[in-house]
């Protein structure tokens, strides 16, 4: 075209490269009173484009003698009546090309606008972009415009809390991507490519490489119109191709990548798409490798920027950790969700009927799930294959399974305390230590053997109480609230299985009962604790429960009256004095459900049952006192 | 007497008059204020604990916002934390700190400062006080001391005695309001100090301004410690938004939106800004007691920020 080699045309290019310098780099510089000076100007040498390309426009369409006339009339093409769609003229054509430069510029006003806080001057540039080049066939020359400038509508849009609107813009764009992948698919004209003297445009590989970005970009931005909306499993889904399409395209910071990797790995584990999450945390853990190696101690030591990068690297290797715990600790817990009875034992029937359907389950319909939510190229492919290996996905059945899961976990838990250590990072750590006692309980559902479900407890004791005793109880108020009344529950579990093992035995030694009281003790001890953190500072028990208080403050006064009528003794006025602090404890609950109503729907079960015992207890009470004055 | 758990977060939202630029611009003023805690914008309204319209007067300001915090709490050894949270230009500034040499224009931490010592010479003679200040500010989850330039990567610790401190932090003793206000002179110039683009650098950065007030009773023995802090925080791209309808058009924010759909009991999302809320994190749980102000601009030309900004408030 003449108009190319032009000097014309060679100032126009130039101005365009210089509009886009101060709008991208200059701009960085303005002052602070003064913020848009540079994007100002490269307004103002946009305009002069665009008055130069009508310039031109009327120009060429002198010469082109009227064969080809410009996109305003409805002219006949190639002698069909209709040209794909009604469309006026062919996106590739003379008149389609010159629409497409016009709009290009109509689109970078536009964003201009937007980008100096005027929206509504920014939508009127960007519709005229739309509508310029709607007039012409979709075709490499106007596909990448056509596809942006929908993206930055749907932005405008969201941006003026008109969701759907965005949505709408967003989604033709992800239709035009996939229709013009499929029919044509050749490398399309980049934004940067209108302004350029001949034989400066992109590369073909550059050009593929800036239209799937700029189609990943729609992709994750209709992620986040759909969250907004509140479909959270197109949203998921959406936030998943941006992940993997950042791979193929290689567009992503390792580190970064990873962490949102396993993030979207929690999302599953909300849905218990178990598979999805392992995969998403297995590449999480790969990608992260890609960031480099750790620096050493003494190499951190020596730079700043070095012990920087050996801190990040850590964090987020430590980060990682805790979410394959969550994994590991949420599959064992949804499997016992499952085989649990009404009593919170395993259901042996459960059991065998899942082992039964598993069995039969079809492999093939999860491969097509998996084929669709891979992550990787070649290189990557084979080690998130291997970690894959290492857990299953499916929820275990039997201990062995369980197991096999825990320890998984459990390496995970150390690894995360080696960041996350108790110095420097007390609140971190302690979740981490919660969530490893959490392994062992679930771990001890699975197991049948009493004495080894015992041991799994006094594990999470050990683990438990030397941090509850050293932790300042002033700032950490609500961490140690959590310390102690778990500290309580595991003592009372182990009460409760010790009680089992005795009663097999038809008369406990004194080795045992010994045991079973300190167990007992020490579950009265914390609960006690956590009672008393309740108390102002004088010391005085509040009327009134708060609502988060509420039913853990009645549970723990309704469990020391069970702990204290459980406690055996062979010595009378101990007994009496046992089951009048019981009665006491019971004689609360029921007093202050009286008192408050409305506490009485969160401590139901609990409350009947102390209504029962309100009523036993005193006749065992005086049973034993009538037995103490006839012994004198 | 308060209760030692007893936590409490109050917001209140500020709209600042049109400047001069705006006002030669022609700009529509959009905010309608109902009452004393309702702002109407187009339609629709926006509830806080309290409104202030662009008539209130500083003073007026630091009486709703700040007052109650100094006295009878912070100096009763709690922590206290006051949130400015608006976009850039909302008159965020404006409001924490003013015209700080201004009797009239002063704003809420010079106010505090002088409102500090004013209570701490009406107090029992047997009280020895000892306050220090601390000036950082976080920028791309980086901690730079505002005191001492050549600290700028300084990491959050805690242990089992101290929750989450800025560990290595320059700590400044202060005995009037004259020294308070001379650190913050001093930070602020310290903000230039290596930062290639301010611009872009004062919209995503948040500075906070540390008052540590320890009491000791010479007679009883008995020590007490109190924490105010005072945050500017902006309301540029991504992290406490995610509520907001807005998109987010850099694809480095993808994480916000994956960590708003992993958000639950049984997960755990990595942290996007883990300095700040590891710090903060005591004054959103137990013990302490919060106050947000909200700034905003009346313009019609900020609506859309305004309203997302709005939005923030509300949770």
């Amino acid at each position: 075209m003449a108009a190319n080699q032009s000097t014309e045309w060679g100032t126009v290019c130039e101005k365009f490269r210089l509009a886009q310098e101060l709008s991208e780099i200059e701009s960085r510089k303005d002052p602070e009173n003064n913020p848009f000076r540079s994007k100002y100007k490269a307004r103002d040498l946009l305009k002069e484009i665009h008055c130069s390309l009508k310039k031109i426009q009327i120009e060429e369409e002198g010469e082109a003698d009227n064969e080809e006339a410009d996109c305003e009339s409805k002219e006949v093409v190639d002698g069909e009546p209709e040209n794909q769609c009604g469309k006026a003229c062919s996106g590739d054509s003379p008149a389609g090309l010159r629409a497409a430069r016009l709009a290009v510029v109509q689109y970078y006003l536009g964003v201009n606008h937007i980008e100096t806080e005027e929206l509504s001057a920014g939508e009127q540039h960007l519709m005229n972009c739309m509508k310029l080049i709607d007039k012409c066939t979709t075709t490499r020359e106007n596909v990448s415009l056509f596809i942006q400038a929908r993206n930055q509508l749907g932005i405008l849009w969201a941006g003026r809390d008109e969701i759907e609107k965005a949505q709408g813009f967003l989604e033709v764009a992800e239709s035009m991507y996939l229709l013009y992948m499929k029919e044509d698919g050749q490398p399309p004209l980049d934004l940067q490519d209108y302004f350029v003297l001949e034989g400066e445009e992109l590369s073909e590989q550059e050009k593929i490489r800036r239209f799937e970005m700029a189609y990943t970009h729609t992709l994750y931005y209709l992620a986040q119109v759909y969250k907004n909306l509140q479909q959270y499993e197109r949203a998921g889904q959406y936030c998943h191709s941006t992940l993997q399409r950042q791979l193929e395209y290689k567009q992503f910071v390792p580190l970064e990548w990873a962490i949102n990797a396993a993030t979207l790995s929690q999302y599953y584990i909300t849905k218990t798409r178990y598979m999805e999450a392992r995969h998403c945390l297995a590449a999480a853990s790969v990608i992260a490798t890609l960031a480099g190696e750790i620096p050493s101690e003494a190499a951190a030591k020596e730079s700043d920027a070095e012990c920087e990068k050996r801190e990040e690297l850590l964090q987020k290797r430590a980060e990682i950790a805790r979410c394959w715990i969550k994994y590991c600790l949420n599959l064992l817990q949804d499997a016992k969700k499952l085989l649990e009875d009404n009593i919170g034992e395993l259901d042996l029937d459960r059991q065998e009927e899942l082992q039964r359907a598993r069995r039969n389950e079809e492999e093939e319909k999860e491969k097509g799930r998996k084929s669709a939510i891979l992550f990787g190229s070649s290189d990557t492919f084979d080690s998130i294959c291997s970690l894959e290996e290492k857990v299953s996905s499916m929820l275990p059945l039997d201990f062995e399974e369980a197991r096999g899961i825990f320890l998984v976990g459990q390496s995970y838990v150390a690894q995360a305390k080696e960041y996350f250590a108790m110095d420097g990072h007390v609140t971190d750590h302690i979740e981490i230590l919660q969530d490893h006692s959490a392994l062992f309980k679930v771990l001890a559902f699975f197991e049948q053997d009493l004495e080894r479900r015992c041991k799994m407890h006094k594990r999470r004791v050990d683990m438990l109480e030397p941090i509850c005793k050293d932790l300042n109880a002033q700032y950490y108020l609500l961490i140690c609230r959590q310390l102690q009344f778990e500290l309580a529950e595991t003592y009372y579990e182990m009460m409760d299985l010790k009680l089992a093992v005795a009663d097999k035995q038809d008369q406990p030694d004194v080795h045992t009962i010994k045991k079973f009281n300190h167990l007992c003790s020490s579950s009265m001890k914390y609960y006690q604790m956590f009672l008393d953190s309740i108390r102002s500072p004088e010391g005085k028990f509040p009327e009134k429960l708060e609502d988060d208080l509420l039913r853990p403050a009645l549970v723990a006064k309704f469990r020391v009256a069970r702990l204290q009528s459980k406690l055996i003794s062979n010595n009378l006025p101990t007994q009496l004095e046992n089951l009048s602090h019981s009665l006491e404890s019971y004689n609360f609950v029921v007093q202050y459900c009286e008192e408050n109503p409305e506490a009485k729907i969160a401590v139901e079960t609990e409350l009947e049952l102390s209504m029962e015992m309100v009523s036993l207890l005193p006749l065992k009470i005086n049973r034993i006192r009538s037995k103490m004055a006839s012994c004198n | 007497m308060v209760d030692a758990a007893e936590c409490c977060v109050k917001v209140m939202c500020r709209f600042r008059p049109l400047n001069e630029s705006e006002i030669n611009r022609g700009d529509k003023y959009i905010p309608k204020f109902k009452g004393e805690d309702t702002v109407v914008i187009s339609g629709k309204p926006y509830i806080f604990d309290r409104v202030l319209p662009p008539n209130t007067t500083q003073e007026q300001v630091y009486d709703t916002c700040a007052k109650q915090i100094v006295k009878g709490y912070v100096l009763d050894g709690y922590n206290g934390t006051i949130f400015a949270y608006g976009q850039t230009s909302s008159g965020k500034t404006h409001t924490m700190e003013g015209q700080l040499h201004n009797s009239q224009l002063k704003g809420i931490i010079p106010r505090i400062a002088q409102d500090i010592f004013d209570h701490i010479y009406s107090m029992d003679e047997n009280l020895e006080f000892h306050i220090k200040v601390s000036y950082f500010e976080i920028y791309l989850d980086k901690i730079r001391d505002l005191l001492d330039v050549s600290k700028t990567n300084l990491a959050v610790h805690e242990d089992k005695n101290r929750v989450p401190f800025v560990k290595g932090c320059t700590e400044r003793f202060v005995s009037s309001p004259e020294d308070v206000m001379d650190v913050i002179d001093e930070g602020k110039s310290n903000r230039h100090v290596a930062v290639t683009n301010m611009n872009e650098h004062s919209s995503r950065s948040h500075s906070i301004f540390l008052i540590n007030i320890k009491q000791e009773n010479v007679e009883t023995e008995k020590k007490l410690s109190g924490k105010l802090y005072l945050v500017s925080k902006t309301g540029a791209e991504g992290s406490v938004l995610d509520e907001a309808k807005n998109i987010n058009k850099s694809l480095s924010a993808l994480g916000n939106v994956i960590s708003a759909l992993a958000e639950g009991t049984k997960t755990h999302v990595p942290y996007r800004d883990s300095k700040m809320t590891r710090i903060l994190q005591d004054s959103l749980g137990g013990n302490c007691r919060t106050t947000i102000v909200i700034c905003c601009s009346p313009s019609v030309f900020n609506e859309a920020e305004t309203k997302s900004t709005l939005m923030f408030g509300q949770r």
